[in-house]
């Protein structure tokens, strides 16, 4: 115990040395950080004879939740009930369910339980550490690293090594969570966990899926959608291949060459086989129908993700029998433009009224979208993706005020998850022989003053103070207000600028500038941060050329920015910076 | 008949909404329609020209060319004083794609722009409105061989991408000679092909391990005790060309490099080619036509780079006059809206006849793209594709007035509204026409997706 702990904790605060040097590091700098990590290590040896001893089992592993209301069979309960828990499973639940001895009452008098939320892809991690591109000699031949082609990555395996904070996205009333990798193509394989705080208590299920998105590798191959598409199916189709050699090769090895393949390639048998699912990020309309394609012709199992407008095609993918799994981030609201009554509007004043009519008709059809989907019976769940759900009730509520039952909108949260993910045996309701994954308010949870009070995820319970205040939006840790210096790696060199941000009542101004024309300088009005991401865009025209640049950042520290530039159709490429002043 | 979205209201009750998803159940499967035809001037091109005739298209398809047809409970149109001729082909077009190059490797015969329609591109509805009812969608330049290409039918208001490949049509893809491959790879990234030269290489470089991958895997079918070769989309995809089963449409300016490809296909037994662009095809015309190529050229568009100097007007004269099967493509979003026009320009500068030069836009690139069995001619049995013009197609003062993919008239000028958008994005500003200062015509062509100021074809 003490020495698996003691290696722990030499490797984290290895791995704190290597990531406060990520930004500068190339194989140059690998030595030096070698020798200094080494040291480190000395240092550590001689202070760590003080060892965390605050780990005693709990008393017990039961509890009993007396007299709340509790959604069961698709509603909630008109009558009080009581749940025990044993061993994080619920053991029993009834109104006449009496407290066992031993398990520890918890004091929830009157409140609402529902099963908690199941979401059904998370980044929890912070972007991968960049990749030196330097490196590649041949672009067309990109180390699978470097392309994005990491399936053999694993989560579960990430899930021990190393600390992952999960407790944002409980906090957000989700029990249940499958974790992802975000970077590149096929970023890894996922792992369905409980959202525990302790490792060794968020066990779930030996389930593990793997992930497509339709990323570019910028500036390598594949750098298009079209490129992405291709490796993909050249891919699966060596998974197959290798699958099929190696089957015959333990049958009779004699005379028979073993059969080599990549790491990425091992890594897709499963999938080959039926074993995995595909979860394939579509962020357009149009990929949607790629990730069909993909589907149709190679015959996996899969899952959209992610497909932000399906308006039109709705038919079409109900065809394709895929579930769909919507963001849960809230859309940017388009209001509607007001039409003056007798007023005579020029040529020019009517079509621009009528285009703005028509971007509200279109987001009033998206926010109506997952009812839509509903009525039609594909599948749908949710997914926090690079946020942590923080936005969930009030997307929820948008789509209940436009006609979705509650039932709907609660069903979309637990069982229709927990059928998609596999695991409605485990969980996805409150019943008996479940996992104890619960979400507890104190007022039924689509009232508008209600709190999550208390989570039970597994054999941990979390409980929370009733907000007194609405909470502002986003992480307030983060002040975006700032010169911020910045390079971004295209493939023909990088280039530096500057971007200023001002406050400007509760959005932002942004400023943005290339070093070497610090005259032609961007602005864009009302940027949000949202939690610590930032979005915005302009257009820029070169000649007769135009192109629409959409910039998206996050602040990972008071002065370190990291983000993408997606420059139109010619690609996405990296960008980093650090603040160099406040704004002058 | 038009069932297109544009016209159908946005509408936020579910219950409406679902009905108008029924109403248009038959979104994957590609429609069919039925229109009659009455009293045009039919320009049939392969059998002459028709006064007063009717055509009646049933489920797509023509189904009777004459006079006097009379079919009441159908569409209908009033073709008199109107020119009626097959639906214009467009043997070079960008349009529609998501996605042109996929420049980081000299040799990308794996990748396929059919993955990238995007048939929500306004563009396409202007080339509709051009006449236009096929064009071959194809991967960009900045590759030795590029991606595969699609042959696509302009069914605006489908909004799944499958009920716009024209199904059946052959497969066809991408090479490219000279400066543009030459520049994204040996210029940019400092690997073959540096040179013309190497150029060639990468042609037989590609054949051979091609050669190599069909023999691995003949072997290992042949043999108990060997394996399958690794699976290499890229190689299979040039074991198909090398079994004939691709049509190569290849990217060339200069004669020299036109000579040294054919060369390297009669090495390895590869019949079918089309040059496109051939800007110098005038100087091996009787060398492109005993090799059986055939050749897409512009009418009068060169010196936008330095191998595009040697040209003239008189080239798709030239080479229909030595037997070489040419068409005139556009290759961009604003030519495609008038290519009757660039075809009525050979007969300023070569005196084709009407018939010859109306073949440019028709049956050529039809046979070009294999499918001359199905479209570019009026004929009874082919797909009922027309273009409608006010006026004889090769005048000045031609406008097309009504467009019809599969017998579904999918473009009508008295129905044409200002914004014919199918997908909406909620966040995307669109300045009112007034106001519009964008000029997007120059957004495409084929070196698009690799460098950001350089127009090149």
């Amino acid at each position: 115990m003490f020495v698996s702990r003691f290696g722990l904790k030499v490797y984290e605060i290895f791995r704190v040395i290597c990531d406060s040097y990520t930004c500068a590091m190339t194989i140059k700098h690998l030595k030096s950080v070698l020798f200094v990590g080494i040291c480190f290590i000395a240092t550590i040896y001689e202070s760590s004879s003080q060892v965390d001893y605050d780990k005693y089992p709990k008393a017990s592993n039961s509890y009993f939740i007396q007299d709340v209301y509790a959604y069961t069979n698709g509603k909630m309960s008109t009558s009080m009930t009581n749940i025990i828990i044993k061993d994080g499973f619920i053991s029993d639940i009834g109104p006449r369910v009496k407290q066992p001895a031993g398990a520890i009452p918890l004091k929830l008098d009157s409140m609402y339980v529902y099963p908690a939320f199941i979401d059904v892809l998370s980044h929890p991690l912070k972007s991968e550490e960049k990749k030196d591109r330097d490196d590649v000699r041949f672009p067309g031949l990109p180390p699978d690293l470097i392309a994005g082609i990491t399936p053999g990555q694993s989560m579960a395996v990430k899930l021990q090594t190393e600390k992952v904070s999960l407790g944002k996205i409980r906090e957000n009333g989700f029990g249940i969570s499958q974790l992802a990798f975000d970077h590149g193509m096929l970023p890894g394989s996922t792992s369905i966990v409980l959202l525990a705080d302790e490792a060794d208590a968020r066990g779930l299920t030996e389930t593990t899926n793997q992930v497509l998105q339709f990323k570019g590798a910028g500036g390598v191959y594949p750098n298009t959608i079209i490129g992405v598409m291709a490796k993909f199916r050249d891919l699966y189709r060596n998974a197959e291949s290798f699958n099929s050699n190696q089957k015959a090769y333990s049958q009779s090895a004699t005379g028979v060459a073993m059969p080599t393949s990549s790491q990425a390639i091992t890594a897709l048998v499963p999938l080959t086989q039926g074993k995995e699912t595909l979860y394939i990020r579509t962020k357009k309309k149009l990929n949607n129908y790629r990730a069909i394609q993909l589907k149709e012709e190679l015959g996996f199992n899969a899952v959209l993700i992610d497909p932000v407008d399906i308006t039109g095609i709705e038919q079409d993918l109900k065809d394709s029998r895929l579930p769909i799994v919507f963001s849960m981030t809230k859309a940017k609201e388009v209001k509607s433009p007001e039409r003056v009554k007798d007023s005579t509007y020029s040529q020019f004043d009517l079509e621009t009224l009528e285009l703005k009519e028509k971007a509200y008709n279109s987001y009033m059809a998206r926010v109506n979208q997952v009812n839509r989907a509903m009525a039609l019976d594909i599948p749908v769940a949710f997914a926090s993706l690079e946020k942590s759900g923080s936005d969930i009730k009030e997307t929820m509520a948008l789509m209940v005020e436009n006609g979705m039952s509650e039932e709907d909108a609660i069903n979309a949260l637990t069982m229709s998850p927990a059928k998609i993910l596999g695991i409605e045996n485990l969980a996805g309701s409150i019943a008996k022989q479940k996992v104890a994954s619960l979400m507890i308010t104190d007022k039924p949870y689509f009232e508008e003053k209600s709190n999550i009070r208390t989570m039970i995820v597994g054999t941990e319970v979390h409980e929370y103070e009733a907000k007194s205040k609405e909470k502002k939006e986003g992480n307030s840790d983060i002040d975006p207000v700032g010169k911020w210096s910045f390079t971004l790696e295209t493939p023909g060199g990088d280039d530096t600028g500057k971007i200023i941000i001002e406050p400007s009542g509760d959005q932002y101004t942004v400023t943005i500038y290339q070093d070497a024309d610090p005259d032609d300088q961007e602005v864009i009005n009302d940027v949000e941060l949202e939690g610590s991401n930032m979005e915005f865009g302009f257009n820029i025209s070169e000649g007769s050329m135009s192109v629409n640049v959409e910039i998206s950042l996050e602040f990972l520290s008071e002065n370190e920015i990291e983000g993408n530039v997606v420059y139109g159709d010619f690609g996405t490429f990296p960008l980093t910076g650090d603040k160099t002043s406040a704004p002058e | 008949m038009i069932q297109t979205t544009q016209h159908i209201p946005w509408i936020f009750s579910i219950t409406t909404l679902l009905v108008l998803v029924t109403m248009t159940g038959n979104i994957q499967g590609q429609e069919m329609g039925d229109v009659l035809i009455k009293n045009g001037t039919v320009i049939t091109i392969e059998d002459g020209i028709k006064e007063n005739t009717d055509i009646l298209i049933r489920d797509g398809k023509i189904k009777q060319i004459g006079e006097g047809i009379s079919i009441t409970d159908i569409k209908t149109i009033d073709a008199e004083g109107k020119y009626v001729m097959p639906g214009i082909i467009d043997a070079h077009s960008h349009l529609g794609l998501d996605a042109v190059n996929e420049a980081t490797n000299p040799v990308t015969a794996e990748v396929w722009v059919g993955d990238a329609l995007n048939p929500y591109d306004v563009g396409l509805y202007r080339a509709l409105a051009g006449g236009v009812t096929t064009a071959h969608a194809m991967h960009g330049s900045a590759n030795a061989i590029g991606g595969q290409c699609e042959t696509i039918k302009h069914r605006w208001g489908e909004m799944n991408p499958e009920s716009w490949r024209m199904k059946d049509a052959p497969r066809t893809i991408k090479f490219a000679l000279g400066e543009n491959p030459m520049r994204v790879h040996g210029e940019r990234n400092n690997v073959a092909p540096r040179t013309r030269m190497g150029m060639e290489q990468e042609f037989r470089r590609s054949f051979a391990a091609a050669k190599e991958y069909k023999k691995a895997k003949l072997t290992s079918t042949s043999s108990k005790n060997s394996q399958t070769p690794a699976y290499s989309l890229r190689l299979e995809t040039l074991a198909d060309i090398l079994d004939g089963n691709v049509i190569i449409h290849c990217h060339s300016y200069r004669a020299d490099e036109i000579l040294m490809l054919m060369k390297v296909l009669e090495d390895y037994g590869v019949k079918d080619i089309c040059f496109q662009h051939v800007n110098e095809g005038f100087k091996v015309a009787p060398e492109l036509a005993e090799f059986g190529a055939s050749a897409s050229v512009f009418s009068d568009w060169w010196a936008y780079k330095f191998e595009v100097y040697y040209s003239t007007a008189y080239n798709a004269t030239i080479l229909t006059r030595n037997g070489v099967i040419t068409s005139i493509n556009s290759d961009s979003r604003e030519l495609i809206r008038h290519l009757y026009h660039e075809a009525a320009k050979t007969q300023r500068y070569g005196d084709l006849t009407d018939n010859e030069a109306l073949r440019l836009i028709t049956i050529n690139p039809a046979i070009q793209l294999g499918i001359d069995n199905r479209v570019g001619s009026i004929k009874v049995g082919k797909d009922g594709d027309i273009a409608i013009f006010d006026n004889h197609p090769l005048s000045i003062y031609a406008t097309p007035v009504y467009t019809i993919v599969d017998g579904v008239v999918r473009f009508d000028i008295d129905e044409d509204p200002n914004d014919v958008r199918v997908d909406i994005d909620p966040k995307e500003e669109v300045p009112a026409f007034y106001e519009s200062h964008i000029h997007d015509h120059e957004l495409e062509g084929c070196m698009q997706g690799t460098e950001h100021s350089t127009h090149s074809h």
